[in-house]
């Protein structure tokens, strides 16, 4: 399904991603840990054939990304970053149009924008429009929108943040239900409680490099794994604090 | 304003206000009324809704500034009851309603004009065209950053840019159907075929209720001017330049709509 080997990234002379390997077969989650800025985001957008590769080879679900054509695109579901919606258009017609664009039929998109929005508690503000909605509810929406088309790779970037701890249950349930029925998630995420019951390998990225990697401890063990790893930046009084 | 300057519209006013500066008089009192609301909002438009709750303004104050910080998502609920995505994005846009008052001004002078003057369908056709041009150059509401979505989409690039073309070429032939429908139809395919390069390659930051933006030149001008090159011939009964409109349509529907895959 994913099969990296040493990819790299630049801009320039800026190195963003090195060294990258990675393979996950379907049915299996792998996350992305890392403080911020070390690499996760861009990782899942090579990944979702946003970014080329400068160094290295990359094939997902059979292909390079960087050459795939629109079919290859139906067996991705993004999240992106920055969500990517659309401030006019509302929560229901996000996922209206996300049915259209990958292929749906009307109706199937109608019934599983249903279940989507009444799993995720979008139902009753189905009819905001999207600058209107929190950003728990614009996280559901672009969450239900990867998920919509049942991509075989779901990439996530960050899919708990931002979401009451409800929400976020509802959220891990669909994912553990999603690789159940053979999906392979790639997610990027902070929050390490929810990792650890997600994934089956843990890579822990910093200053574009993998730094660690391993299976998902056990519970509580990963966020002390993580701050023995990345230590936290000294922290000296301050005056006027 | 800003919304204006990119838009084909002012070709037009240009136009009539060189040629007739008594009729664009109307003109810029149509354009003024489509404006006002909008244009008043606009700087409104820019405030934080947190920072206005927490400025020092009487309730009556903010509940009026409320109504145009998102005119967006003020707008009628009716109008969401209508079918299509992009039907729903097209009427939101004010390029529609300034082409509609084009098209029952123009029709109702062919019906009440005691002599009307025949070359005056296609020319008037050819108007409402233009008012809908420049919405040929953009993805109505749906551009930003979010075309990311369009660009992650399984479906081939053509179908996407014919989904937008077809409720233009249909708007502009409904709207001419009581003047001249085919010139419609060939001016639309015209800024169609010009207007997909901007649609596919150039993020246009887009609003509803307001004028739609696109590139004013080159891309504005040749639109206007192609369009009515190839269009008044085919008013006057020579129907290759419809075929040729055709073809370009075509020709470019599929090359941009192969770039969009691959952008």
């Amino acid at each position: 399904m994913v099969a990296c080997n040493g990819v790299g990234i630049r801009y320039g002379e800026v190195r963003a991603l090195a060294d990258f390997d990675l393979t996950l077969t379907s049915g299996k989650a792998c996350a992305l840990i890392g403080p911020n800025g070390a690499g996760k985001s861009t990782a899942l957008k090579l990944l979702a054939g946003l970014e080329m590769e400068s160094a290295g080879s990359l094939q997902v679900n059979g292909k390079r990304p960087g050459d795939a054509g629109p079919e290859w695109k139906r067996t991705i579901g993004l999240l992106p970053e920055h969500l990517a919606l659309f401030d006019a258009l509302t929560i229901a017609e996000h996922l209206e149009l996300s049915g259209d664009l990958y292929g749906l039929a009307r109706r199937e998109t109608r019934e599983r924008a249903e279940e989507l929005l009444g799993l995720l508690g979008l139902g009753e503000g189905r009819e905001r429009f999207a600058a209107a909605c929190s950003y728990g509810m614009r996280k559901k929406t672009a969450f239900a929108m990867a998920l919509l088309h049942r991509p075989k790779l779901l990439l996530l970037d960050e899919p708990f943040e931002g979401l009451d701890p409800a929400s976020c249950e509802n959220v891990l349930a669909l994912l553990l239900r999603a690789k159940e029925s053979g999906m392979g998630i790639v997610v990027s995420s902070h929050m390490l409680m929810h990792v650890e019951r997600l994934s089956d390998e843990v890579l822990l990225l910093d200053g574009g490099r993998v730094g660690w990697r391993g299976t998902a401890l056990s519970e509580g063990g990963l966020q002390e794994h993580y701050l023995r790893l990345i230590a936290a930046a000294p922290m000296p009084p301050l005056a006027w604090l | 304003m800003g919304s204006v300057q990119g838009n084909n519209l002012l070709y037009f006013f240009a136009l009539v206000t060189y040629q007739q500066a008594e009729s664009a008089y109307f003109l810029w009192t149509i354009m003024g009324m489509l404006l006002v609301l909008p244009a008043l909002a606009a700087p409104v438009a820019k405030l934080p809704e947190l920072r206005l709750g927490l400025w020092p303004v009487s309730k009556g104050q903010s509940r009026l500034l409320r109504v145009f910080i998102r005119p967006a998502l003020r707008a009628a609920p009716r109008l969401w009851r209508v079918p299509g995505l992009e039907a729903r994005q097209l009427l939101q846009t004010l390029d529609v309603y300034a082409a509609l008052v084009l098209a029952v001004g123009g029709t109702a002078y062919r019906v009440f004009a005691a002599e009307p003057e025949p070359e005056a369908n296609g020319v008037i056709s050819l108007l409402v065209v233009i008012c809908l041009s420049t919405l040929a150059q953009n993805l109505f509401t749906l551009d930003g950053p979010a075309r990311l979505r369009w660009q992650q989409s399984s479906r081939p690039g053509y179908v996407h840019l014919w989904r937008k073309g077809r409720w233009l070429l249909g708007l502009a032939m409904v709207l001419s159907v009581g003047l001249s429908p085919l010139t419609a139809a060939t001016g639309m395919l015209i800024c169609l075929a010009v207007g997909h390069h901007n649609s596919v390659l150039a993020m246009t930051e887009s609003a509803a209720w307001r004028f739609s933006s696109g590139q004013f030149i080159p891309h504005g001008l040749l639109q206007v001017g192609v369009c009515f090159a190839c269009s008044i011939p085919v008013s006057r009964g020579d129907w290759r330049f419809l075929a040729g409109a055709l073809v370009a349509y075509l020709a470019s529907l599929f090359l941009y709509g192969w770039i969009m895959e691959r952008s």
